[in-house]
């Protein structure tokens, strides 16, 4: 094999240039996935330092309790800044931090010491790019805004604080500029664009948000144990922790059974955990547990009397002897039913009313944003004694804003309020039972008025009583937070896992190398089928001289597998540049495609070897095609010199494969709808053209013809072969240029709004309302409609992202939205007839109907929820079709299995995953307010519009883009995508163009002895030369027509006329290429001297 | 009676179809015996190389049986073939195609290598054939350094490493002066009688066909006998 490998080395060289090429292609397209794959984890790593994983709550616990677990405590809020020049960035990460936070870093020295400076106003480090986003310097100042994190639900109309109180504004002074490194690009969430970071000494944060000495992140250090630290914390942690308040008071009727421990919430209303945790805890340790809702009503009215703004109660039925509410004949109240009342004896003398009388009740809801009145009736059913639990202290927990005032009309009210209702007799009810409710309803009625499902911040109850003693009391406290989860984030699992990344860059540039691959392959296929075909003699001796087929053929592969082998090998180091080379591409001319992510080359041996075999492989598949008819050639041919012509009457049959190829394709390309199959028509219609192609110069060789197709005709697999090469690049070439369109904005994508609008602390203001307008200071055209959903935090699911999104955004859907029906789909489960596919989100799932989810983690699983997702981020990002489902935790760390029962065309709302507005409520309680807004503006410049909200919003980091450029942006990336593809497309056309000139060259030199007769008898050279170029022409006319055809058509339903020109110059350009190099090359074989040739000289 | 080592009963071949087939033996028929010496003659494009491949089974006819020692090659699957061909067959084509990257002892050794021979048996065998024909000093030159009568005979040599039954000669010295036609022929002949095979040639030169045994004609695609 070695003296073969060295005497034909020219030969072999080209092969193994060849094998090379298609080494480097394949290793560097794994080597550009381990990079991107490399390049995201370090990135990501970088920013968690030795964080192992954080506790974040949705409570804020104490910084003590931290301390005494060993955790490294921090508050973290989002929020956003501006500086005073008026640059604004939103989508800032503030950070409340101290040594024991920064030790998790290196090289925090500097930072805290900036930090503990004295200074007013305090001073902060910022990272890099915020403070080139705000033009910032050390010593300028800047205003941060966090979203307001203490008092009642901004939702319960006990919480609703106006726009100048939704948020906190804090002026800092720039006391250290921190590159993005490090501390400097600390992020829970991968990203990647790096974020925008601001950090404060953790007391004075806590001071400015209100919050001593609380915190809401706890950092695990690398190492340490996590189960020990989940074990701590529910061990010291006490009920203000868990976002809870105790008050308590001895039982007033029977002293021999037990206080009253009133369970409560800083925020007004308890939430779903906060009320199923009480109850189950209380029923674990035996103790009577009651519900009680307390609202305030704007007014109750009987018999034409009103009384205003009284506190109203429901208490839950309850066998416990707890205090009841005592009718005034003396007897226990019976339970009510849920359109009966009771009403205390004070309302019933102030309202002249008694039992049988309908008692009228208005109260407020808040309802996205805005207070909304209604009105009640209900029939009162009996009139209760000023005692007991009618006024028992702990029934109603403390008002906001009222708290313990002196007067009523002292209110700080949170609701329309008209103090001039308030009469001297309300004054002197307060001073005498304070806020003790004046009518009693069902748990049912209340639930019905006031629950989650009318309004976020509804809750589902005021305060629990538990009955106990007070070693009870310490039972409930520990039981609690025994129970507590402590969910622990896994920053650094979550890192790893996001930075497989959303797109997997070695499939991606493996599939857009495929016909860079294939062309190189069949390019050492080729070589290598000229090297056996200018051995054929040998080949024929060892036949006669009793090699068996398979010997040879084992010969000529080991040659294969050692060209092969070396080839891939030299390919290997220029995978290291061809990778180098389109990493570099990414960060510049590609760019969009990555964003700002830093890339570098990440070289494993393993992936080099990995690379490195399949390279191999498909070399060595060539070869064995090559060399595959030499089993069935006669020896007698062979020895007889006439190997070319011998290997091509070997399987010269009809070709039926390539009949069915094309028959498939046609059938593909008039029954298919979709893009994908009709691309998969278009390389159907190219692997048969190309096989009819070659079964027709093998056909036709025989019979005459012009100069250049009889040439051409000659070795039909050689002209076969280099069409082939030329049909592959013009195909993709040509497919991805057809498929080159400017992006679409209409409505279907848009929906028809014109401004898209995100913030990062949530509004609870109606935008649509003038009054709030004029209150936000927004001056807007009265045309503006703003539609406000709701979202959680989750990551970016569109392509913009890099990192593989663990936990995707979910956008609520409102009613109002969906009953809109705008923006179209691309398909849905909807039935026939159902022209709104949105309403599919109010639909339970019927798991019949759809496929199970896989790997579902059965004993968790709960809940199974519809979705709909944008269909470029739900199958290139999210890796889902219509129908599969992701599973996601919802607050309770419980499991949801999204289902997709809807795909969205192109639309703006790729970043998001949208399920309805209440499935949002229910699952994720704590995300109160909205943080996604739909504008639509009459002003023709909608630039104004976004400029004015952002400027009036600025505090909640408001920030609003047009649908136009959201959509030119994400049509971007396609585009990068495209011209990458196309770039690679060139470089296989390289090939191909090699491939024909090497054809040329060959075909040239076999025929010099035809060559030198033609001159000995008058040719000219350059006619020769002409006729040669003739045949060229011919192969690659014919390549061309192979692969644009076929293109041309998977394009058909999505060509526009304005793509064709291009084509038709990129068509152009490609014959001029092909004509000149196959000119050149014969132009090169006709200067050796032909005489020797004559001669008949080899 | 013994049987001949080599029969050729009613051989028919025809190249093409319809207007453009050529008949290129219609019927043709022979025999050679142990250690005798055959040379089959006639006019370009008689059909005699045909005839000469169809025995030494690189072409197939399309009628007709050949029979060595009694036995049908054709009836052999395609791996029993070639060694038969390796084993009873050894061939010298009119080029001598000799393999340009081996030197004339490689050459020579190559039928060696299917037969699995050990190696330092086989080169001592080549060593002694090349020595009979005087190629011992030019073991070592490549092809491209040999005259072709050097060529020639490394050709023989290499038919007669494996002690063919059948030695097949298909216009041995056709491209060869006088002189190393001669020397050719020599060692031909030489290495035949010494190693008892039966000899086929196809030549045109008389003053060969003079020195074989027996002598045929290829006339309208049948043997006759001169």
């Amino acid at each position: 094999m070695r003296r073969g490998l060295i005497y034909y080395w020219r030969t072999h060289l080209a092969v193994l240039a060849a094998s090379a090429v298609a080494a480097s292609v394949v290793i560097g397209a794994i080597v550009i996935g381990d990079s991107a794959r490399g390049s995201l984890r370090e990135t990501a790593l970088e920013g968690l330092g030795r964080i192992e994983s954080v506790h974040l709550s949705e409570h804020f616990f104490r910084e003590e309790l931290a301390q005494k677990i060993g955790a490294r405590p921090a508050l973290l809020s989002g929020g956003s800044a501006s500086s005073s020049g008026g640059a604004r960035a939103s989508g800032v990460q503030i950070a409340g931090v101290d040594e024991r936070f920064l030790e998790l870093y290196e090289d925090t020295d500097e930072i805290l010491e900036a930090l503990n400076e004295e200074s007013v106003p305090p001073p902060a480090a910022l990272n890099e790019p915020l403070a080139k986003e705000l033009n910032l310097k050390v010593g300028s100042e800047a205003v941060l805004y966090a979203a307001s994190r203490s008092g009642a639900h901004p939702e319960n109309i006990l919480g609703s604080r106006g726009a100048d109180s939704d948020t906190e504004a804090m002026r800092i002074r720039v006391a250290h500029i921190m590159p993005a490194r490090g501390v400097g690009r600390f992020s829970l969430r991968p990203s990647g664009s790096a974020p925008f970071n601001v950090f404060l000494r953790l007391d004075r944060l806590q001071r400015a948000l209100g919050i001593p000495e609380r915190a809401n992140l706890a950092a695990v250090a690398l190492g340490e144990d996590k189960a020990a630290f989940q074990k701590a914390f529910r061990a010291h942690a006490d009920l203000s922790d868990r976002g809870l308040a105790v008050r308590t008071a001895p039982f007033p009727l029977n002293e021999n059974k037990g206080d009253i421990w009133s369970y409560e919430s800083p925020n007004f209303t308890l939430n779903t955990e906060q009320t199923e945790d009480l109850l189950a805890v209380a029923r674990r340790l035996n103790l009577p547990a009651q519900i009680n809702m307390t609202y305030v009503a704007n007014r109750l009215e009987a018999n034409g009397r009103m009384a205003p703004y009284s506190t109203v109660a429901a208490l839950s039925r309850s066998a416990a002897p707890f205090p009841r509410l005592v009718l005034t004949d003396g007897s226990p109240a019976p339970p009510l039913d849920a359109e009966g009342v009771y009403i205390n004896a004070w309302l019933a003398e102030d309202l002249g009313a008694d039992v049988g009388d309908a008692l009228r009740m208005a109260y407020f809801t808040l309802e996205r944003g805005a207070f909304v009145e209604h009105e009640a009736e209900f029939a009162v059913r009996g009139v209760v004694q000023m005692s007991g639990a009618a006024v028992h202290p702990l029934l109603t927990p403390e008002i906001p804003g009222l708290g313990d005032s002196d007067n009523l009309s002292d209110w700080e009210e949170t609701f329309p309020f008209d103090r001039n209702l308030i009469r001297p007799k309300d004054e002197t009810y307060w001073d005498d039972y304070r806020a003790a409710p004046k009518a009693f309803f069902s748990m049912e009625a209340a639930r019905r008025m006031w629950s989650r499902a009318s309004s976020a911040g509804g809750g589902e109850a005021t305060s629990i009583w538990v009955m106990g003693d007070r070693s009870d009391g310490e039972r409930v406290r520990s039981a609690l937070t025994a129970a507590a989860r402590v969910p622990l984030i896994d920053a650094r699992e979550n890192a790893l896992k996001a930075s497989t990344g959303s797109t997997d860059f070695a499939g991606l540039f493996a599939g857009f190398s495929m016909f860079l691959i294939g062309s190189a392959a069949l390019l050492v296929g080729l070589l290598f089928r000229l090297g056996v075909e200018e051995r054929s003699g040998e080949v024929g001796l060892l036949l006669a001289l009793g090699f068996t087929p398979w010997a040879v053929r084992r010969r000529f592969l080991a040659e294969g597998l050692a060209l092969s082998g070396v080839g891939s090998a030299v390919g290997a180091a220029g995978a290291y540049a061809y990778s180098h080379l389109i990493l570099t591409a990414l960060q510049t001319r590609w760019r969009p495609a990555v964003g700002e992510t830093p890339l570098s080359v990440h070289w494993s041996w393993e992936s080099a070897a990995l690379g490195w075999l399949l390279s191999t492989c498909a070399a060595l598949a060539a070869v064995f095609w090559a060399t595959r008819q030499l089993k069935r050639v006669s020896p007698r041919q062979l020895t007889a010199g006439a190997a070319a012509q011998g290997l091509e009457q070997v399987g010269a049959g009809r070709p039926y494969l390539s009949w069915v190829m094309v028959g498939f394709g046609c059938l593909l390309w008039f029954f298919s709808e979709s893009p994908a199959l009709f691309f998969g028509s278009g390389c159907l219609l190219l692997g048969g053209g190309m096989g009819l192609f070659r079964a027709w110069l093998r056909r036709s060789r025989r019979s005459s013809g012009r100069m250049g197709a009889s040439d051409a005709k000659r070795n039909p697999s050689r002209s076969a072969a280099s069409a082939a090469l030329v049909a592959c690049a013009c195909f993709i070439l040509v497919a991805v240029g057809a498929n080159r369109r400017p992006v679409e904005i209409d409505d279907a994508s848009t929906g028809g709004y014109d401004l898209m609008a995100s913030s990062d602390a949530p509004l609870y203001i109606n935008l649509n309302d003038p009054d709030a307008r004029i209150d936000a200071g927004a001056d807007l055209d009265a045309g503006v409609r703003v539609l406000s959903l709701r979202s959680t935090a989750g990551e970016d699911a569109s392509c913009l992202n890099l990192y593989r999104p663990q936990t995707p955004r979910l956008l609520g859907a409102s009613d109002e939205f969906i009953e809109q029906n705008r923006f179209q789909f691309v398909e849905s489960i909807a039935e026939e007839g159902e022209k709104n596919p949105w309403r599919l989100l109010k639909k339970p799932i019927e798991l019949g109907d759809l496929p199970a989810v896989p790997d579902e983690p059965s004993p968790q699983f709960i809940y199974h929820l519809p979705a709909i997702a944008d269909e470029h981020s739900a199958r290139w990002i999210l890796h889902l079709n219509l129908g599969d489902a992701l599973t996601v935790e919802n607050e309770r760390g419980e499991l949801l299995s999204l289902r997709l029962v809807g795909l969205l065309k192109t639309s703006v709302f790729q970043s998001d995953l949208i399920v309805s507005e209440e499935t949002l409520l229910r699952h994720f309680p704590s995300r109160g307010g909205f943080t996604r807004f739909l504008i639509e503006s009459p002003d023709e410049d909608i630039s104004k519009t976004a400029e004015e909200m952002e400027r009036a919003l600025r505090r909640y980091g408001f920030d609003a883009v047009s649908t136009e450029t959201l959509l030119k942006r994400f049509h971007t990336i396609e585009e990068t995508y495209l011209s990458a593809f196309q770039t690679l497309g060139s470089l296989g056309l390289l090939l191909g163009v090699v491939g024909l000139a090497v054809t040329q060259l060959r075909n040239a030199l076999e025929r010099r002895r035809e060559l030198a007769l033609l001159l000995a008898v008058g040719y000219r050279r350059s006619q020769l030369i002409w006729a040669a170029s003739m045949e060229n022409a011919f192969i690659l006319l014919a390549g061309m027509a192979l692969g644009a055809g076929p293109a041309l058509a998977a394009s058909a339903h999505q060509i526009r006329a304005s793509s064709l020109l291009p084509l038709l110059i990129t068509l152009a350009v490609v014959f001029a290429v092909g004509a000149l190099t196959g000119a050149a090359a014969s132009s090169a074989a006709l200067q050796a001297p032909l005489l020797p040739a004559l001669k008949g000289a080899r | 009676m013994t049987t001949p080592r080599l029969e050729v009963l009613n051989i028919h071949k025809t190249f093409g179809s319809g207007a453009n087939a050529v008949h290129a033996l219609r019927g043709a028929s022979l025999s050679l015996n142990a250690g005798e010496s055959l040379a089959v003659m006639g006019s370009s494009g008689c059909g005699k190389s045909t005839l000469l491949h169809i025995i030494g089974t690189l072409d197939r006819p399309d009628s007709g049986r050949v029979k060595i020692d009694g036995e049908d090659p054709f009836r052999l699957n395609e791996r029993e073939l070639a060694r038969f061909r390796n084993r009873d067959v050894g061939f010298v084509f009119q080029d001598h195609c000799l393999l340009p990257q081996y030197s004339g002892l490689e050459n020579a050794l190559l039928p060696t290598i299917p037969m699995k021979t050990d190696r330092a048996e086989a080169r001592k065998r080549a060593e002694e054939l090349m020595k009979r024909v005087g190629l011992l000093d030019r073991q070592m030159n490549r092809p491209a350094e040999l005259s072709g009568g050097e060529r020639q005979r490394f050709a023989a040599v290499r038919a007669m490493i494996n002690r063919p039954k059948l030695l097949l000669c298909d216009e041995p010295t056709g491209n060869l002066d006088e002189a190393s036609a001669q020397k050719a022929a020599d060692a031909l002949f030489e290495l035949q009688a010494a190693e008892g095979a039966s000899l086929a040639i196809v030549t045109h030169d008389p003053g060969l066909a003079a020195r074989c045994d027996r002598r045929v004609r290829l006339e309208g695609g049948m043997c006759v006998e001169v």
